[in-house]
């Protein structure tokens, strides 16, 4: 029950406590009165008595010190006064205390960032339930060329479906795209197709509604469909009454049953936000799908895998169903037509190509923050040696040991967390912009967030550090005799080995500085090397859009071409529109492939190329040049011989030594195309990968399943090449035309180019900001240390110039020193380069790994920087007056 | 003036409560009753006195109040708490039975 009035005396000791040393006064002084006072009664005069009663009452102070201990509030009142003191020293060292909080902010900073990035995409489980059991299924036609992995045909995945030991269940999805009218504008809306297993499968319920029953599997029921979180609140308005309506896809009436919860996703691939699925419609397998096997291979597999099956198991299982249906049907297997299927598992399929940047990500980050981590050591023993003075003086004059200690305790820990605000004020805002400016390309990006586990981390680690480096001196310092401390200047060993910790950090940096710079390095050649690819084609002055003739209001082709013909006239009409052209497939930002067979080749000799269908003059307008024969032209019509214009890489490939034109091939079961013109090679998937074979065919000869895709490229001209008005009066000749063609995607060919190189792009910069980052860290390590080394050489290079060596002898004396350990950190960080060399190889293009020139330019930039980095402090040790520096003891 | 006593801390403590436990008391009058009933034997060093105090009274033992002295002079006078007085009890058993324990040894030696 004490507490009852222990409580409000501490209270009031904390808030009150000029009132309570008032009092103590007080009392003391009632005291002392009454002394005076018996005194006087004994027969003392007044004075005499005062003097004998304070002789006999002691030190004032003392007894009043002593109360004030019996407070037991010292401790909060002393940590207090610890705090207010640490803080008045960092605000006197301001250059100590910036450096150290930025190095501190810096690494726990970039490193929180970077392990939230990373454990969003990488590590965070997907949105479906049991995660790590789901696989995905696709095929390779190894025989073909290339590495092209693509999905199955339905009649495959229906064998896979019945005949696997390995699955609980099995699920089947396609990519689709829809025109979404009758409400407001016609939007163009992507989604999926999947069958009714699907989403049970992943083990997510519907957030309203339902998903898809078998029934509405087959063919002839009713359309539904299930909506995306984003899409019902976007387009409806979150109107609960959405279950039940109806909506018109592609001219087509679907029912809404059901709408998926806000973080659903499928499928999950790293799409940008504005290509994710944000509809689903039931897989329908029509009987002349399962029938024929060859012919598309759009049907992705997903399937969970039987709780005790490995991926392997599953591997040889679904290989033996490939077996066996392609033994069953050798009408449609032969040749080079054959399948190898491959299990994936899903969370690693959907990052594998995220992988190799973040990993190189961390290793990047966590050199830095082991410098920045060494770097604020580096200052704190510097700084410890500086303060032992002080420590020794106060030592002297009576203060505990432990409060010393503590003191020395609070400050370290004050610095940790100025360093932790920083640190996580610029974490947050390195996760917005990488939010912002990353590329759009990797799944799961726009989720990033400060990862609240990563910040935790960084913090204790630094925590760590600075009360490791900052209580360690102190430590040392308060078991020594303040004599030998006040002596004369720091000589001691400690200060030996003091120097020689640091003198191993400074090298360490600049060797971790050097392999991150030569990273960047290597990787900034690799960027050059892709932006200078030629493209095959010009693409500056170009404005693209997209539109879709769907087959719901255009299921003529003929009237179909009759539009695209007039409205390819109309826009070369618009003002500054040099030539229009229109292509089913843009370089770049599309890719087709078809399987095409030589003219006599044996009937299951079946090959990959890229397709696409363009208008004639799409390759002037493109400024593709034509290396023999001839363009498209209007006489290439249906009824007309059919004709193809085929690429370089085809002619090399499959006619050498031979001339192509005039050269026949089969596309698909009968049709024969003559070659009539080979054109030069552009790149279609990515700048870094060689152009591919490709056949081009004139978009009003031949009716494909891309024919309802048009993209049209208008060149323009210099004048009206950033013309804001230019989109509205493109958008107003097609809206005369066709009020309902939606125009979507407009861009332009300079964009697209950058959006292909913006991951490379992104870790290039990345990489070279972290380089830079170490760099500074290491050259700040190194001009610290090297301050401290003239701080303690002070007395012997001042005899030095007293004794008559020249200022610039002192100088390189100094200056020796610092490129001892430039040398010693490049030579070591050179070595140590090929260690890391391994990760940076995938991300590198046509330059080597252990590229000599970028090794040594960087190596000899770095020691460079490194030597005026210490050629400031030695410049600065010649500066003293020998006879200033000499007295100063 | 004879040497004061000097007191164990503990002992200290013990007087002072005892003394409180008839009526509350400013810190001059402690002192003076202590040596008044000792009959001048122990006198309290003020340098222990009012440490002493201030750590009972921040240990819940002894609570203070302001008032007025004999002569209107403003003075803290101090009084046992509920806690104080068990606190007292217990300690002045300890210590009788610590000091007739020490009598038993010097009589037989």
């Amino acid at each position: 029950m004490r507490w009852i009035y222990k409580l409000p005396l501490r209270l009031r000791s904390l808030f009150r406590k000029s009132r309570v040393e008032q009092e103590l006064t007080q009392e003391l002084r009632f005291h002392l009165e009454k002394l005076i006072e018996e005194k006087v009664g004994k027969g003392m005069i007044p004075e005499e008595a005062r003097y004998a009663a304070l002789r006999e009452l002691g030190g004032v102070e003392q007894i009043k010190e002593e109360c004030r201990d019996m407070r037991r509030v010292n401790y909060i009142e002393n940590f207090f006064q610890d705090v207010r003191y640490g803080l008045r020293m960092l605000r006197k060292n301001p250059g100590f205390t910036v450096v150290a909080v930025l190095t501190l902010g810096l690494g726990i900073g970039a490193n929180t960032a970077v392990f939230s990035l990373v454990d969003t995409i990488l590590l965070r489980p997907l949105p479906y339930r049991d995660p790590h059991q789901l696989v995905l299924v696709s095929e390779t036609l190894p025989q073909m060329g290339g590495d092209t992995e693509v999905g199955m045909a339905a009649g495959e995945y229906l064998d896979y479906r019945d005949r696997n030991r390995s699955f609980v269940q099995t699920g089947a999805y396609e990519a689709a795209g829809f025109n979404l009218t009758g409400e407001g504008t016609p939007l163009r809306v992507n989604a999926a197709a999947v069958t009714a297993s699907a989403f049970p499968l992943l083990g997510v319920p519907a957030q309203l509604g339902r998903s898809f029953t078998a029934d509405e599997e087959q063919p002839g029921s009713i359309p539904v469909a299930v909506l995306s979180y984003s899409l019902w609140q976007r387009h409806y308005g979150a109107d609960r009454r959405i279950l039940g309506k109806t909506i018109r896809l592609d001219e087509k009436p679907y029912v809404v049953v059901g709408v998926m919860p806000p973080s659903f996703q499928f499928p999950f691939d790293g799409a940008p936000l504005s290509e994710r699925a944000d509809l689903w419609v039931p897989e329908i397998f029509t009987p002349d799908r399962v029938q024929d096997r060859v012919k598309e291979f759009g049907v992705g597999f997903i399937g969970r895998l039987k709780p005790r099956v490995s991926e392997e198991q599953a591997q040889a299982d679904v290989a033996n169903i490939a077996g066996g249906f392609m033994q069953q049907h050798p009408e449609s297997y032969s040749g080079t037509v054959r399948v190898a299927p491959r299990v994936h598992r899903f969370a690693a399929y959907t990052v594998h190509k995220a992988r190799p940047l973040m990993m190189l990500l961390m290793a990047a980050v966590a050199c830095v923050l082991l410098i920045a981590c060494a770097n604020v050591a580096n200052l704190l023993l510097a700084r410890g040696s500086y303060r032992s003075h002080e420590m020794a003086i106060r030592s002297a004059i009576g203060a505990a040991r432990r409060r010393l200690l503590w003191q020395c305790l609070v400050e370290s820990l004050l610095l940790s967390l100025v360093g932790a605000g920083t640190g996580f004020g610029l974490a947050v805002l390195l996760v917005d912009g990488v939010r912002k400016f990353g590329p759009a390309d990797v799944p799961r990006l726009q989720e990033a967030a400060v990862d609240p586990s990563a910040l935790l981390f960084t913090i204790v680690l630094s925590l760590l550090t600075t009360l490791l480096f900052g209580f360690a001196p102190a430590w040392r310092l308060s078991h020594a005799s303040p004599r030998d401390c006040l002596q004369e200047s720091p000589r001691a060993g400690g200060a030996r080995t003091t120097q020689r910790l640091q003198s191993f950090v400074a090298v360490a940096e600049i060797a971790m500085a050097l392999v991150l710079s030569v990273g960047g390095g290597l990787l900034l050649k690799s960027f050059v090397r892709v932006l200078s690819v030629p493209l095959g084609f010009r693409p500056e002055g170009t404005f693209i859009i997209r539109t879709l003739f769907d087959r719901a209001r255009y299921p003529d082709p003929i009237k179909r071409e009759v539009v695209q013909k007039e409205l390819i006239d109309r826009l070369s009409h618009v003002r500054g529109v040099q030539v229009v052209a229109g292509a089913s497939h843009l370089p770049l930002s599309d890719t087709r492939q078809i399987g095409f067979r030589l003219e006599h080749a044996a009937p299951d000799d079946f090959h990959w190329a890229e397709n696409s269908l363009v208008s004639p003059g799409y390759f002037p307008a493109m400024s593709i040049s034509i290396l023999r024969g001839r363009d498209f032209t209007e006489q290439d019509r249906r009824d007309m011989p059919l004709v193809a214009v085929i690429n370089e890489t085809l002619a090399r490939q499959y006619f050498p030594g031979r001339d192509p034109v005039g050269q026949r091939f089969h596309w698909g079961d009968s049709d024969l195309f003559t070659i009539v013109g080979i054109v030069g090679d552009v790149h279609i998937s990515a700048l870094d990968r060689d152009p591919p074979p490709m056949i081009y065919n004139s978009m009003f000869q031949v009716q494909s399943g891309a024919s309802e895709r048009t993209a049209l490229v208008l060149r323009l001209d210099p004048r009206r090449q950033h013309d804001q008005n230019l989109f509205s009066e493109v958008q107003q000749q097609v809206w005369s035309l066709d009020r309902e063609l939606p125009i979507y995607n407009f861009t332009s060919f300079e964009t697209l180019i950058s959006e292909s190189v913006a991951q490379r792009r992104f870790t290039t910069v990345l990489i070279l900001s972290f380089a830079l980052i170490a760099l500074a860290l290491a050259l700040i390590g190194l001009f610290g240390v090297m301050s401290y080394l003239v701080a303690q050489r002070q007395r012997e290079l001042a005899i030095r110039m007293a004794l008559g060596a020249d200022r610039a002898g002192v100088c390189w004396l100094v200056m020796k020193r610092g490129a001892a350990l430039a040398m010693a950190g490049c030579t070591i960080g050179l070595a140590l380069f090929p260690l890391g060399g391994q990760s940076i190889r995938a991300t590198l293009y046509q330059t080597s790994a252990y590229d000599p020139v970028t090794l040594l330019l960087v190596a000899a930039l770095l020691f460079g920087v490194a030597l005026l980095s210490s050629y400031i402090p030695a410049r600065r040790a010649t500066k003293v007056d020998p006879m200033v520096a000499l007295r100063h003891e | 003036m004879s040497k004061p006593t000097d007191l164990v801390q503990g002992t200290l403590d013990l007087l002072i409560l005892k003394t409180l436990a008839l009526e509350p008391m400013h810190g001059w009058g402690i002192a003076q009753r202590i040596r008044q009933v000792s009959k001048e034997v122990l006198q309290v060093n003020q340098g222990a006195l009012y440490p002493a105090l201030h750590r009972l009274e921040q240990s819940g033992w002894i609570r203070a109040k302001w008032g007025e002295s004999d002569n209107n002079r403003r003075a803290k006078f101090y009084s046992l708490t509920p806690a104080g007085r068990k606190y007292l009890g217990q300690e002045e058993a300890n210590w009788l039975r610590l000091s007739a324990a020490i009598g038993l040894v010097l009589e037989t030696t």
